[in-house]
């Protein structure tokens, strides 16, 4: 036994120094049902190894770790330990040929801290893994999901929020990684299927730490960015997402504005299993709080079952703010007994409440008369002639200058692209010589 | 970001809890008070969500801490001035005597611009002050007598315009040679 | 926050959800029993003079559906009517209902008897039996019932007692005549005259009709088709099929059939004056199938297309009923200037007004603005509008779109108006008023303000600078969400990300469903506020 290990270590060693990290990175899977085995004495073989020289080796020993950590329960501090002092001595060379038993080393970290509750101790760990990882600022990463598990697991969103603020451009998957290196371990490919599950994750616990925080657009973007992922068959996580976007962009918009095209899936399978939600929507456009009321308590067991009453609560407000926001487009002033009556609150004193609230965050522009207990309406003060407004133009136009020069890339990188060149030649060469109308073929949305 | 005398030792704070297995109290407490400062409800809530449920039960300050981010949350100002009348510990006198001069200063504010006229005895009970500290507080303000309550006619504060900021100027000094080229 | 309030005593308030159900008779049915008129003021004989065949039955019973008051004159009617045609189903179907009407109207007769201590109770008696049994079964019963009564009550009306020996008649000589029909039909055919097999199905449909046998009628019109050999014949089976599908309520059939005769060669080649009863005909057909399909703008247009010289079809529609239909939909629909131009101004619908001075009136007073006049006229009409079949299930739409336009109309000079003037104006209540002109505004109908305190409409003026800045920054925030999603989704196809059934599968027992419920309980939680 003790033997196999010594030639694992060996192995690393002499493959390490001579700088042969290919090698030893297609070497290395064959031992890891070796190293699981041995659970019981792979510290000894860590302290033969280090981190920095031998990263591929550590990276192993920990894979092989995490995998027996159901049966060899260690320490949850020394395993966060371990894994805090390899992503940050851990030498990205080396890692870059194993990217895929990285990814697979922090899910199973994710899940064993998950197991331990002790998620809020990872968001470091993992933060600094993707930064390790990622090969540019805006490319997503399977450990994305991860972090953002342990993040809405911890409850502590700091370190997750400038990840989900940036703009994804281009995302790392198993399957890429594996093709890259010639790799066909049988794991792996699990794995590689498991890349759409990780990007779906992504997108709805993105979605539901925006909700959790109150950024209902960028919620939505979330909740819309994983329905309208390409899909053969419904996953789960698209179902749970749709139910939410529906909800969020009812809270957002008052409507579902678009319903986005992906019909087949939509239509066809989440549809009839979001019936609640539905209802909810059509009842809600009907503008009657007391209706909408009704149904919330209604469903209320189906919402609580799917972990939505919270939203259907935020839905329910946000009713009575948007009827109290279309009071301000028809009337200069309005009783507060009259507004409670049309917004259907209970009492003038509540009605007054929700006003100033609205006026706080800026929602409204009124101001209250105690004295004949009336609302005066403002319209919007905004005159757009401040520097502000200025500068917020400015900036907006920069970011829109931005994303131009980023299609621009992107473009440029197409029609470069051979293959691309190929297809564009001959399928233009076939229709000059078939005459066949390509009209039906194209986008319908053209 | 929101930049103030606070924002350094949030950071600190911050990093101290992703680091620590079981941070004490103290950080927690020094948390929810930064954030409650710096109106960052959503995070102060999230702190409550994650501290350990011994930790809410023994440590009072800490809950006399959620009170005011529960009366926060609910726009409750009443509720507010009450329960920020505690015996604050030492390191957290100082930002929360900060919260209370700020959060006055914002409800006289929002009075002022939702409020055409207001009973008294309303804002009395919403600012948690006796007659005669309001009127300091608001000496601008008109009064008028209704029937046997006195009501007040708030002024709305003069909005300072801002002074362009260097980024603008820069904005504009690119303008204008942009034109003149 | 607002926690949801405890559950009221509200449990079996109306579920909200309204399903759309298909115009199906069963609908329409419900439509018509919701209508009940109080106080028409029409003559019936002369209102159903203007009609024949088909036509006139159908629209009496429709007064005996929605008014009480004139449902037994409308059935009585009916009866006469009837007699004259082989349609015995229709026939025995008013006599039942007769029946019924009387025996209701028994009971209360005899309660009142009774305490005049008078000798009906035979006619009461025969009366509680008849409403107990009231299935087409009972007939002879409800007949019986119908003579007793009608004797009790006085022996007048013999005409109207139910006659077995005519409904006997009838059927064996509509039986006899179908028979003869038929195989004339088979004789042309065999002979192959196309002439004569086209009238022969032409007879046979006329014959149907009849009877009252609608959908066999309209095969057999339909089926003279083939045999049409001029366009003539074509334009006249065109007719027929309209006619019919107007019976049977099916509308787009009516189109579909206009647009055809319209597109019939000889038709449109022809001379006006040889057409115009055609043309007419079809124009009032096409209004007719567009009132119905709730398309007023264009019902109106055609309905002012009509020529009041040929305007002559009692079978389907009077010349007043072009006038009110058309103008009605008219005023609904257009503004001023088409108003001036199309119907006012119009010289021969000028002669369709003449027929209806009341609607005449109102157009008028509409045109110079005097609302309260022209809404009480309107009302005034009212009752009387809603016993006619076709138009009754449109008024009250129409009457929300004439006032809706009246009020905008009313308005738009104004940069402040007070609306205690304004509800006089409306005849409405200042309260109601306010829900109303609210609607416009949200609407968008109507630029302004409501000052609610001292009740006063202020226009508002949109500040263009703004709504442009606003419109600006919103695009672009829209553009820039579009475009993150489109360069994100270029990096989801470039990466093969794609939800197959495997990854679901293997995704299940890989922790996936750990994750999303674990996860979705924490927003759960967080929401809640």
């Amino acid at each position: 036994m003790g033997s196999a290990l010594e030639n694992y270590v060996n192995q690393v060693r002499t493959l390490s120094a001579a700088g042969s990290y290919r090698e030893l990175a297609d070497e290395l899977p064959e031992s890891l049902s070796l190293l699981v085995r041995n659970w019981s004495i792979l510290d000894n073989v860590l302290e033969t190894l280090d981190m920095q020289q031998h990263t591929l080796g550590v990276l192993y020993v920990l894979l092989g770790k995490l995998h027996s950590a159901a049966t060899a329960n260690p320490e949850p501090v020394q395993i966060i330990q371990l894994m805090r002092e390899f992503v940050q001595r851990s030498n990205v060379e080396q890692l870059r040929f194993a990217v895929c038993p990285f990814y697979e080393t922090c899910h199973l970290f994710t899940d064993f801290l998950v197991q331990k509750n002790l998620s809020i101790l990872g968001i470091k760990v993992l933060s600094r893994a993707i930064e390790q990882i990622r090969q540019m600022d805006t490319q997503l990463t399977p450990i994305h999901a991860d972090l953002c598990q342990l993040s809405l697991k911890a409850k502590n969103f700091n370190l997750i929020l400038p990840y989900l603020d940036t703009d994804i451009t281009d995302i790392s998957t198993v399957a890429a990684e594996c093709k890259n290196q010639q790799q066909q371990q049988p794991q792996h490919t699990l794995d590689a299927n498991n890349d759409a599950k990780y990007f779906l994750l992504y997108y709805y616990y993105g979605g539901m730490i925006f909700t959790a925080i109150k950024n209902y657009e960028r919620a939505l973007y979330f909740f819309e960015v994983c329905i309208t992922t390409p899909a053969m068959a419904m996953s789960h996580i698209m179902l749970e997402a749709y139910k939410k976007f529906l909800m969020v962009s009812l809270i957002v918009e008052g409507k579902i504005s678009y319903i986005p095209k992906n019909a087949q899936v939509i239509g066809r399978f989440m549809k009839p299993l979001a019936n609640y939600y539905h209802d909810l929507v059509n009842v809600y456009e009907n503008s009657s709080s007391e209706e909408l009321r009704i149904i919330i308590l209604k469903y209320s067991e189906a919402f609580t079952r799917d972990n939505n009453m919270g939203l259907a609560k935020q839905v329910a407000t946000s009713l009575y703010k948007r009827n109290i926001q279309r009071l301000t487009k028809t009337f200069l002033t309005l009783s507060l007994s009259d507004v409670a009556s049309r917004v259907q609150l209970p009492s003038a004193v509540e009605a007054e409440r929700y006003i100033l609230n609205m006026i706080k965050s800026g929602e409204i522009f009124a101001s209250i008369n105690q004295k004949d207990g009336m609302v005066l309406f403002k319209d919007d003060p905004e005159q757009y002639n401040l520097p502000d407004m200025f500068l917020n133009v400015q900036t907006n136009i920069t970011q829109v200058l931005d994303l131009v020069k980023q299609i621009n890339k992107m473009e440029e990188e197409i029609i470069l692209n051979p293959m691309y060149v190929k297809k564009a030649l001959g399928s233009q060469d076939e229709d000059l010589a078939s005459q066949h109308p390509k009209t039906y073929s194209g986008d319908p949305t053209d | 970001m929101q930049q103030d005398k606070y924002s350094d030792t949030l950071s600190k704070l911050e990093n101290e809890e992703l680091e620590n297995i079981s941070p004490g109290a103290e950080i927690y407490q020094q948390l929810m008070a930064i954030y409650l400062y710096q109106n960052k409800l959503a995070n102060a809530k999230l702190l409550w969500m994650r501290i350990s449920n011994n930790l809410k039960e023994q440590n009072k300050e800490l809950a006399q801490l959620n009170l005011l981010n529960l009366a926060l949350q609910h726009n409750s100002y009443a509720d507010f001035f009450k329960h920020i009348k505690y015996d604050w510990s030492e390191t957290n006198k100082l930002i929360i005597d900060d919260l209370l001069v700020k959060q006055r200063e914002e409800l006289l504010n929002l009075t002022a611009t939702a409020y055409v006229s207001i009973y008294e005895e309303n804002l009395m009970e919403m600012a948690q002050l006796t007659s005669d500290e309001l009127k300091n507080a608001c000496l601008d303000w008109t009064r008028e007598q209704d029937g046997d309550k006195q009501i007040l006619l708030p002024k709305v504060k003069e909005i300072t315009p801002r002074i362009a900021s260097d980024d603008q100027l820069l904005k504009l000094t690119e303008f204008v040679s942009f034109l003149e080229n | 926050m607002p926690v949801l309030p405890m559950p009221p005593l509200m449990q079996n308030a109306v579920e909200p959800m309204q399903v759309d159900a298909p115009p199906n008779e069963d609908n329409e049915n419900n439509e018509e029993h919701q209508i009940v008129v109080e106080n028409p003021t029409i003559d019936l004989e002369v209102y159903a003079n203007q009609y024949t065949g088909i036509a006139r039955l159908d629209r009496l019973i429709y007064v005996a559906d929605v008014c009480p008051l004139l449902a037994l004159e409308a059935l009585k009617m009916a009866i006469t009517y009837v007699q004259s045609t082989y349609n015995v189903k229709v026939y025995q179907m008013l006599h039942k209902r007769l029946a019924d009407l009387q025996a209701a109207a028994g009971v209360a007769g005899a309660a009142a008897a009774v305490v005049a201590g008078g000798d009906q109770a035979a006619g009461a008696a025969a009366a509680v039996a008849v409403a107990a049994l009231p299935d087409i079964a009972a007939q002879p019963v409800a007949a019986a019932a119908a003579q007793a009564n009608a004797t009790s009550a006085g022996g007048e009306k013999d005409a109207f007692a139910y006659d077995a020996v005519w409904v006997d008649a009838k059927m064996k000589k509509a039986a006899l005549k179908l028979e003869k029909l038929d195989s004339d039909l088979k004789n042309y055919k065999s002979n192959s005259i196309k002439e004569s097999i086209r009238r022969g199905h032409d007879d046979l449909a006329d014959h149907y009709l009849s009877c009252g046998d609608l959908t066999n009628a309209l095969k057999c019109y339909s089926r003279a088709r083939d045999y049409c050999t001029s366009g003539k014949h074509v334009v006249n089976m065109c007719l027929n099929v309209i006619k019919v599908s107007i019976y049977l309520k099916n509308w787009a059939h009516v189109l579909s059939y206009i647009s055809k005769a319209e597109s019939t060669p000889d038709f449109s080649e022809g001379s006006k004056e040889a057409n115009a009863q055609v043309h007419t005909r079809l124009e009032c057909a096409a209004g007719l199938a567009e009132l119905q399909q709730k398309k007023y703008k264009v019902a109106a247009k055609h309905f002012l297309a009509a020529n009041f010289d040929h305007c002559d079809f009692p079978e389907m529609i009077s010349t007043s009923n072009v006038a009110v239909y058309g103008g009605l939909c008219a005023l609904a629909t257009f503004d001023r200037p088409e108003l001036k131009r199309l119907v006012i101004a119009s010289t021969s619908f000028k002669l369709f007004l003449e027929l209806e001075p009341q609607l005449r009136d109102i157009i008028f007073k509409f045109y110079e603005s005097k609302y309260a006049s022209c809404l009480t006229l309107l009302d005034e009409i009212r009752d009387n509008l809603l016993v006619d079949m076709y138009i009754a299930p449109h008024v009250s739409i129409l009457y929300t779109k004439i006032r809706n336009r009246a009020l905008i109309q009313y308005f738009s000079p104004y940069m402040s108006a007070d609306m205690h003037k304004m509800a006089t104006a409306f005849n409405s209540t200042v309260g109601d008023l306010e829900n109303e002109v609210m609607q416009l505004i949200l609407d968008g109908q109507i630029q302004a303000r409501i000052d609610s305190h001292n009740k006063i409409l202020y226009a508002k003026e949109a500040d263009q600078r703004n709504s442009t800045f606003e419109r600006a920054l919103l695009m672009g925030k829209q553009y820039q969400r579009h475009t993150r999603m489109l360069i994100l989704r270029a990096a989801m196809l470039k990466s093969h990300i794609h939800v197959k059934s495997v990854s679901r599968e293997t995704g299940s027992n890989h922790g996936a469903e750990l994750c999303v419920s674990a996860g979705s309980s924490t927003t759960a939680q967080l929401a809640r506020i």
